[in-house]
């Protein structure tokens, strides 16, 4: 009769085919199969290696309720008198009840090693028949559940909000066991990745939904890193982890369906209280509409490149077209005046010859009308050519490649200051520069732009009170405020904005200047993030204040190669 | 018999052309000045009906180049001269309004043998191009071979 069960139980496996023979050859499961009583009649490798007893000590001898929380199958058994509404007994009955109805049943038990000690286990319960259909015996089959626990408590440890993120939809969550075979995948991977959780439990891990050539070269991206050979699998997900290194990377994981999606994952290892690596987890989210902005931004970039590109052209196309026509009508003025003098000449001369008065004063008067005209066409001309010019150095500034780099903006300042040396001094100008914080910005455009600030501060003093000019900065997390501060003539408050403005200059007209220099300043600030703003009343001098990023970086474009 | 130099001007500026030649025989310089006013008519005086530059050949030629022709770039005749065998010893001088630094670079690489801008202020550009005169005055030219 036993050696009947014992037949037949295997005979039972053999049908079930592959799988479940792997199974039950397994390591890490533990498969019990007992008579209709519970005798234990087959107990496997896995069950010797997971409960500490060798078969011999337990077949024939005792039944798995032995080797279960006696208290838990108790406990068991009450709750299965109530569900089930007929009396159970504590004890093997209670492993098995369901099973025997023919319902499927599988339920954590915490079962008890040889050597006393415990572990949460999942069990699966079968009912094994024969021909008749009449039931001989049973299987169990067992997993370690301590893994899957341990990941439960770490993250119930781990807080609140790791806590919230597990329990999240928007999160994929999983948990692996040392090996790497899944033992907890929330409804956030679920959701994600569209397999069921118990589609992928105890069966794959989760190198297995990811794209295997992306895991291959993060093997090999990592050995060379880390200096040792790293397997192009599990390993390669979490050895960073292992190490206790923080990683989060970006990875593609793929669907149930075969379909792909951007992830950035984030790989916690976890710990029992001797420190021990008992499992991972892999905390995943959807990268797709990151991945989606990053693109636009790419093309928006490019659009900004050739636009830029475009005005490079404009600029070429001004420098010759706009001048040619100014050379002609530059030249033939002149040529003209060059007439107009010898015309003159012979009319006084023909008068002469007549025996008038060569001075004649309508002659004069008509000279002088010439003159004027042609002088007008040439200041008008030479002032136009300084225009192009101007509108042609805004579009090279425009076109120029920023070179991010660390800047020491006091000596920075100092050097402006050098420069000006001439200017400061024939004025006797106080000037004061504090210690100014440093920044991570583009040198040329810096110094084009505070040499500008420096220059119209000195340029506009007045000469009634002794120039003083300060500079001085502020700083936020994320910028930075240079100000320059001058007791000088100052900028009427309708101006303020006007300055700004190509060509365009404030107050009475009397220094030299092309009205340019402010106006290439805020493109330069612009286009390195910042910002440019006046301030100041009307006679206590002028304020300019320029906000710029700590760090400025390239564009989105050049920054994911 | 040495023949004397041709000036070939490539300007498709008629009033730029007048200036230049006005300026250049107030610095005295009587050759022949021959006017070509786009890349095509540039290119057929230049290296014949055959293409091959050899209607040049024993002629003391000098170029003056303007860069922004109507129907191609002087850019272009000038890397066409530059890589032509009768033609390439021919000095040439771009007279241009571009200042582009690139520009500049770039033409010098292809071989031009000075690159003059012209200037808006007329008094410069006369005395530009008079000073050029004069140089041309005093200077060898070899024969196209």
């Amino acid at each position: 009769m036993f050696d009947n069960a014992r037949k037949q139980a295997e005979e039972v496996l053999l049908k079930a085919g592959a799988l479940q023979k792997a199974i039950f050859d397994s390591a890490n499961f533990s498969s019990i199969a007992t008579d209709a009583n519970g005798v234990i009649q087959i107990f496997n490798v896995g069950a010797e290696r997971m409960l500490g007893y060798a078969a011999d000590e337990v077949m024939n001898k005792i039944t798995p309720a032995d080797i279960s929380d006696p208290q838990e199958v108790i406990a068991r058994a009450k709750a299965l008198s109530v569900e089930l509404g007929t009396p159970i007994t504590p004890g093997f009955e209670a492993l098995v009840f369901k099973a025997s109805r023919g319902i499927e049943d599988i339920y954590e038990l915490t079962y008890i090693r040889k050597d006393r000690s415990r572990f949460p286990a999942v069990v699966s319960v079968t009912a094994l028949r024969d021909a008749q259909d009449a039931i001989i015996g049973y299987l169990l089959i067992g997993t370690d559940n301590t893994a899957r626990k341990l990941a439960e408590e770490a993250l119930i440890k781990a807080g609140a909000l790791q806590k919230a993120i597990f329990d999240s939809a928007n999160f994929s969550s999983i948990a692996t066991d040392a090996n790497g075979v899944i033992q907890i995948f929330n409804v956030g991977a679920e959701r994600m990745l569209g397999y069921a959780a118990a589609d992928v439990m105890d069966t794959i891990t989760p190198a297995d939904i990811s794209d295997p050539k992306e895991v291959i070269a993060r093997a090999e991206a990592l050995s060379i890193e880390l200096g040792t050979p790293i397997a192009p699998g599990f390993e390669a997900l979490v050895f960073k982890a292992s190490r206790g290194i923080e990683d989060i990377y970006e990875l593609t994981y793929i669907r149930k369906d075969g379909s792909r999606f951007p992830a950035v994952v984030s790989v916690t290892a976890l710990r029992d209280a001797q420190g021990t690596i008992i499992g991972y987890l892999l905390i995943g989210t959807d990268n797709t509409a990151r991945k989606q902005v990053e693109a636009e931004q790419k093309k928006l970039y490019q659009r900004l490149r050739e636009a830029n590109e475009e005005i490079q052209r404009f600029a070429h196309v001004v420098s010759h077209d706009l001048r040619s026509p100014l050379v002609n009508i530059m030249g033939f003025a002149s040529e003209l005046d060059a007439s107009r003098k010898e015309i003159f000449e012979r009319l006084a001369m023909l008068r002469a010859q007549l025996g008038g008065d060569p001075n004649n004063a309508s002659d004069d008067a008509l000279r002088a009308d010439v003159e004027e005209a042609l002088s007008f066409i040439k200041s008008s001309v030479g002032k136009m050519d300084r225009l192009i010019a101007a509108l042609l150095k805004l579009a090279r500034e425009g076109q120029r490649e920023f070179q991010p780099q660390f800047i020491d903006m006091s000596q920075l300042f100092r050097t402006t200051l050098d420069a000006l040396a001439y200017q400061t001094q024939a004025v006797h100008a106080q000037i004061s520069i504090g210690e100014l914080p440093s920044i991570t910005s583009d040198r040329l455009a810096l110094e084009q732009v505070f040499s500008n600030l420096m220059d119209n501060a000195v340029k506009y003093l007045r000469t009634d009170v002794p120039g003083s000019i300060e500079v001085r900065a502020t700083e936020t997390a994320a910028s930075i405020t240079y100000e320059v501060h001058d007791n000088g003539r100052g900028i009427d408050v309708k101006d303020r904005e006007r300055v700004f403005d190509l060509f365009r200059r404030s107050g009475v007209q009397d220094r030299p200047g092309d009205g340019m220099g402010l106006a290439h300043a805020r493109t330069l600030v612009r286009r390195l993030g910042g910002s440019i703003n006046v301030d100041s009343g009307a006679d206590c001098g002028t304020v300019f204040s320029v906000t710029l990023p700590k760090r400025w970086s390239l564009a989105p474009s050049e920054m994911v190669a | 018999m040495t023949q004397p130099m041709v000036i070939a001007m490539i300007e498709d500026d008629e009033g730029h052309a007048r200036l230049i030649e006005k300026n250049l025989r107030r610095a005295g310089v009587n050759n022949e000045i021959v006017p070509l006013a786009d890349g095509a008519s540039a290119l057929a005086f230049l290296f014949g009906p055959d293409g091959s530059g050899l209607v040049n050949k024993g002629r003391p030629l000098l170029v003056l180049l303007d860069l922004n022709l109507p129907d191609m770039s002087g850019i272009d005749i000038l890397k066409r001269i530059k890589e032509n065998e009768h033609l390439k010893v021919s000095p040439v001088v771009v007279l241009t309004t571009t200042d582009d630094r690139t520009e500049i670079q770039r033409c010098y690489d292809l071989g031009c043998n000075v690159y003059v801008t012209k200037p808006v202020d007329y008094e410069k550009f006369a005395h530009a191009i008079q000073q050029f005169g004069l140089f041309v005055y005093v200077m060898q030219i070899p024969e196209a071979t």
